[in-house]
């Protein structure tokens, strides 16, 4: 393993300098309970049958929910054109495609059509940005990893439900690096995906540091949904651009061409 | 007059499309012409009428032409017609738009009667006409009936001239697209009836206040003949469409049924109106909707879903436009009763279900009809709604013609945007942005194995269109380019993507059919898949060739491909150990084998191996972060007080953490959180992250029941914290709280210590 030091300079505790201690959430109030949403019907797509049986164990944190599994993108596609799930937890590498497509199709359905948008729980063997990216910006509301401990899944099914927006430092960072690392020339004229407002990247350098959504929310003075809809749009952003990104590497290699429809 | 009918109907057959639609149009204008002719040649007083005050006498509602200028005003009541010679006392039933309203033959008779004595009257020089003001007082305006300009023809006797030919040319339209087609044909018979019957009846509905007898009851036969026959033609059509049940002579058997039961009514043999044509009509329209309903049985039995998907559409519009016609007038003049609508405009409803037969009959030749259909329904069914309301607002409110206009408007706004979203959400379906293509056609392209390729290109149409049968089609039935079959029922695509040509039959389990907008997607998807087989070809050349000049790949690339491999090849196998069937006991300890939590190190370790960023070394202060983020969202989830300040960590904080230190230390801090919430019982946790130069220290202290460090057994994750510790070259210390409260875990990690290992 190698550990590097960056700088080496002498300097006491760094917590014996009240002065640098960063505006906190008051401690004393509990917070209030969170609502969770009723969850009825769940869906779990994944061609692997131990991934399956995990997925419908750790289901079980939803009494009520009666669970569907499909193990290809073509049976869950027809799954859910019969009916309504009220969350999904998809595999991305699938047989027969990726579990993107089948995100961004439940997470936000066409207006007028079905009961509304399902839950997507984003679940994968890599946690690599090619992975992780297009799944945030599927409108996936939770990602976690083929392999984490099973009470792991249930945590991030439950939040989910609860509404937590799917971030972390970790994820934060990775984002902000995103945008640092592709200006917005990628981007054609007339599609809503600039940069990244000062709100927005703020609400990201909070969360990268360490602060939860609820503590952003109140260093910024503003709600825990105006944070939440600060990070949506981030990811809305992120989603154009890797689309946008996609489409135009295809054009590039000749193998998308400039009238291409598909209708 | 001069007709340019063909000398025999057979020599109409060989007539190219195109004129035999011009024919029938032709037809339309002559008709429409004679109707005009007819309905404005007897003598014109000028007045308009209405059934006045209690219905029983005709009320003067308009005044022009030579009424106007003898002085006749509006609102009198019109009492009798005299001439030196009589005197014809009037009543409102002289006004009655079709005679067919009154039950018996004595009635009629005399209703025809009247009409020849008052026409005789009104074809002199001069007539009195007797009128009754409000008042009562009675006085006699002498006015010179004169011939009648053709604007002055009400407006639903435009209506039915209208009417009766948009159905003709619809019937005539959709027989040129099918010629050979028996439906098509008796469907273009069903267009002249609806034709003869309703511009028959728009003559009479024309007058004034009289007609010839002689003519009017001609008229009315030859509105019977039409209206008998159109229903016999609805009947035969359902015989032959879209499944012929029965030959020529079976259709003909029901036209000459119909025929002499309209002799039966024009000769006077039947015992009154209701058996000599009511209840021939009204049988006809039900058998025809049994026939509809009898052939959407045959079609669900025989499996033959585009004859279904067009019974559909016929068996409602007909449903709609007769159900709502006879609804309207027929079985309300058999119950005794006068229709709440006048007959002509009812006879508006015919149109509606013209356009949907039409679209029924023409779809199973042109595919794309199915969307265009709906689009026109929809506009027709926009149509029919603000007519049907306008007409109630002015019928019964008197509404004036701004408020009508007003309406108008209004539902024009309404009805746009809410057709445009019907439309856009029907279109929808089988279209692709260019993003989604890519992300669909790429994982077909780049599949490991031509195995895999083929089984994902098949999934991919599956996902895409949901046939109900695919079917591999052998070398030499393989088409070059995707094309459509059997009348939209199944499409063939071509071999592509190491699959073999297929056919894909009765999309969407069988509801739909397949239409152009599916073929060329269908296309594009085979292109796009050509283009990216053969740039997956180029690169594996190149790979090769790189391999054997010793070349380095690009790291991105080469990282994909582990990717994958590992999880094609390790991860999935090892993965599935992790979740032994549910009946089976967990491993015991010491057993052969590798326990859970090895082999979720192993995946872990795998993964940071193959993703790119997580491999790098990274500041210890983000890991502080992702460690604080998570426990204080998992325990205030739990209803925790959670106190954990932001220190600053400074210059210490940039010291870098290698993957598994990363790892470690967030597994420490979860394991501290996952102890406090199922043993702690604790309400209060507070957690200090403190840097030095040459340490870094975590103190995580609850305030819950605490514990005997030496007395508590082991396995309630003590043992993991103590080796995360040790990963990490640090020390873990358990104790008791402040007050002997609670519990505190201590984490120190001496810096130093760590460079020096490393």
């Amino acid at each position: 393993m190698t550990v590097a030091r960056a700088r080496s300079l002498p300097m006491p505790f760094a917590a014996d300098r009240p002065a640098a201690a960063l505006p906190d959430a008051d401690p004393v109030v509990p917070p209030p309970p969170q609502a969770v949403a009723e969850v009825r019907a769940a869906l779990v797509v994944d061609d692997d049958p131990g991934m399956l049986g995990e997925a419908i164990d750790a289901l079980a944190v939803f009494p009520d929910a009666e669970v569907r599994c499909a193990g290809s993108l073509a049976e869950a596609e027809r799954l859910v054109r019969r009916r309504h799930f009220d969350l999904a937890l998809v595999d991305l590498g699938l047989p027969d495609g990726s579990g993107i497509t089948l995100i961004r199709r439940l997470a936000s359905p066409a207006p007028g059509i079905g009961d509304g948008p399902t839950l997507c729980v984003a679940r994968t063997m890599f946690e690599d940005d090619a992975h992780l990216f297009p799944a945030l910006a599927a409108g996936a509301q939770g990602y976690v990893l083929k392999g984490d401990a099973p009470e792991r899944l249930r945590e991030q099914l439950l939040a989910a439900a609860r509404g937590e927006p799917p971030i972390s430092p970790a994820v934060a960072r990775r984002v902000l690096g995103f945008f640092r690392a592709h200006p917005s020339h990628v981007v054609p004229a007339g599609v809503a995906a600039g940069p990244l407002s000062p709100r927005e990247a703020e609400v990201l350098r909070l969360v990268a540091r360490g602060h939860t959504v609820a503590e952003a929310a109140e260093v910024l003075g503003v709600s825990e949904n105006t944070v939440k809809a600060h990070v949506k749009r981030t990811y809305a952003k992120l989603d154009v651009r890797t689309r946008v990104g996609a489409a135009r590497e295809a054009r590039r290699l000749g193998i998308l061409r400039e009238d291409d429809h598909g209708t | 007059m001069p007709t340019p009918t063909p000398a025999s109907p057979l020599r109409a057959l060989r007539l190219a499309p195109g004129a035999r639609l011009a024919a029938a149009v032709a037809v339309c204008l002559v008709s429409a012409v004679l109707c005009v002719w007819l309905a404005a040649s007897p003598p014109w007083l000028g007045i308009t009428f209405d059934a006045g005050p209690g219905g029983a006498v005709p009320r003067v509602a308009a005044v022009a032409g030579p009424a106007a200028q003898a002085g006749v005003r509006r609102g009198e009541t019109l009492v009798a017609l005299q001439t030196a010679a009589a005197r014809t006392p009037l009543d409102s039933l002289d006004l009655l738009e079709e005679p067919d309203f009154l039950d018996t033959w004595p009635a009629m008779d005399a209703f025809f009667a009247r009409q020849t004595r008052l026409t005789a009257q009104l074809g002199a020089p001069a007539v009195g006409l007797a009128l009754r003001d409000a008042g009562g007082a009675e006085r006699v305006v002498t006015v010179a009936p004169g011939r009648r300009p053709v604007s002055t023809l009400p407006l639903v006797f435009w209506a039915q001239l209208v009417f009766g030919a948009t159905g003709c040319v619809i019937g005539v339209w959709v027989w040129t697209l099918r010629p050979a087609d028996p439906g098509a044909r008796v469907y273009a018979v069903t267009g002249a009836c609806f034709l003869v019957f309703a511009h028959a009846a728009s003559i009479y509905s024309a007058r004034e206040l009289a007609l010839p007898g002689g003519l009017f009851r001609a008229l009315s036969g030859v509105n019977h003949l039409g209206a008998d026959l159109f229903g016999a033609a609805l009947c035969a059509l359902f015989l032959s469409f879209p499944r012929p049940a029965v030959g020529a002579r079976g259709r003909a058997l029901v036209f000459a049924a119909a025929f002499l039961w309209w002799l039966l009514d024009v000769t006077r043999v039947a015992p009154d109106q209701n058996w000599a044509s009511r209840y021939l009509v009204m049988t006809e329209m039900l058998a025809a909707l049994a026939l509809a309903l009898w052939q959407s049985w045959r079609a669900r039995r025989a499996g033959d879903p585009a004859a279904r998907a067009m019974l559909r559409w016929s068996g409602w519009s007909v449903a709609l436009g007769c159900g709502a016609f006879i609804g309207l007038t027929q079985a309300v003049s058999a119950a005794g009763r006068i229709p709440p609508l006048p007959q002509g405009y009812a006879f508006g409803f015919f149109v509606l279900m013209y356009a949907g037969l039409a679209l029924a009959v023409a779809r199973t030749r042109v595919f794309d009809l199915d969307l265009w259909a709906l689009r026109l329904l929809g506009w027709g069914l926009g149509i029919a709604t603000f007519t049907a309301l306008a007409l109630y607002l002015v019928g019964a409110g008197q509404a004036p013609a701004l408020q009508v206009i007003g309406l108008a408007l209004l539902v024009a706004l309404a009805w746009a945007p809410m057709r445009r979203l019907v439309w856009s959400r029907l279109t929808r379906r089988g279209t692709l942005p260019p993003e989604e293509l890519v992300e669909r056609v790429l994982p077909v392209a780049f599949a490991a194995s031509d195995a895999e390729r083929g089984a994902r290109w098949q999934a991919l149409l599956g996902a895409l269109f949901d046939p109900l049968h695919v079917a591999a089609l052998p070398d030499g039935a393989a088409p070059t380019e995707a094309a459509l079959a059997d009348d939209g029922l199944a499409l063939v695509v071509p071999a592509v993507a190491s699959s073999p040509a297929l056919r894909l039959g009765h999309p969407w389990g069988g509801r739909r059919l397949f239409a152009g907008r599916h073929l060329a997607l269908v296309r594009t998807l085979v292109r796009l898949l050509h283009a990216a087989d053969e740039r997956r070809r180029a690169y594996e050349v190149a790979f090769e060739r790189g391999l054997q000049q010793g070349v380095q790949r690009g790291t991105l690339g080469e990282r994909t491909r582990i990717a994958r491999d590992l999880h094609d090849a390790v991860s999935s196998p090892l993965l599935a150990g992790l979740a032994p069937p549910a009946a089976a006991p967990a491993t015991p300890a010491g057993a052969a084998g590798p326990g859970p939590d090895e082999i979720r190190r192993a995946v872990q370790q795998m993964r940071t191996i193959v993703s790119g960023t997580a491999a790098d070394p990274a500041p210890l202060a983000d890991a502080v972060a992702d460690a604080r983020y998570d426990a204080v969202r998992r325990l205030r989830a739990a209803g925790l007080v959670v106190e954990w300040p932001l220190a600053d960590l400074g210059p210490a904080g940039e010291t870098a953490l290698g993957p598994e230190a990363r790892q470690a230390f967030a597994a420490f801090c979860q394991e501290a959180v996952t102890n406090i919430l199922r043993h702690a019982a604790a309400r209060h946790v507070t957690c200090v992250v403190r840097t030095a130069d040459d340490a870094f220290r975590v103190e995580i202290a609850d305030d819950g029941v605490g514990f005997d460090p030496d007395a508590t057994p082991a396995g309630q994750g003590l043992p993991n914290l103590h080796a995360r510790a040790a990963t990490l070259g640090g020390r873990v210390r358990i104790a008791r709280g402040a007050g002997d409260r609670g519990t505190v875990v201590h984490l120190d990690v001496p810096l130093a210590a760590r460079e020096a290992a490393a």
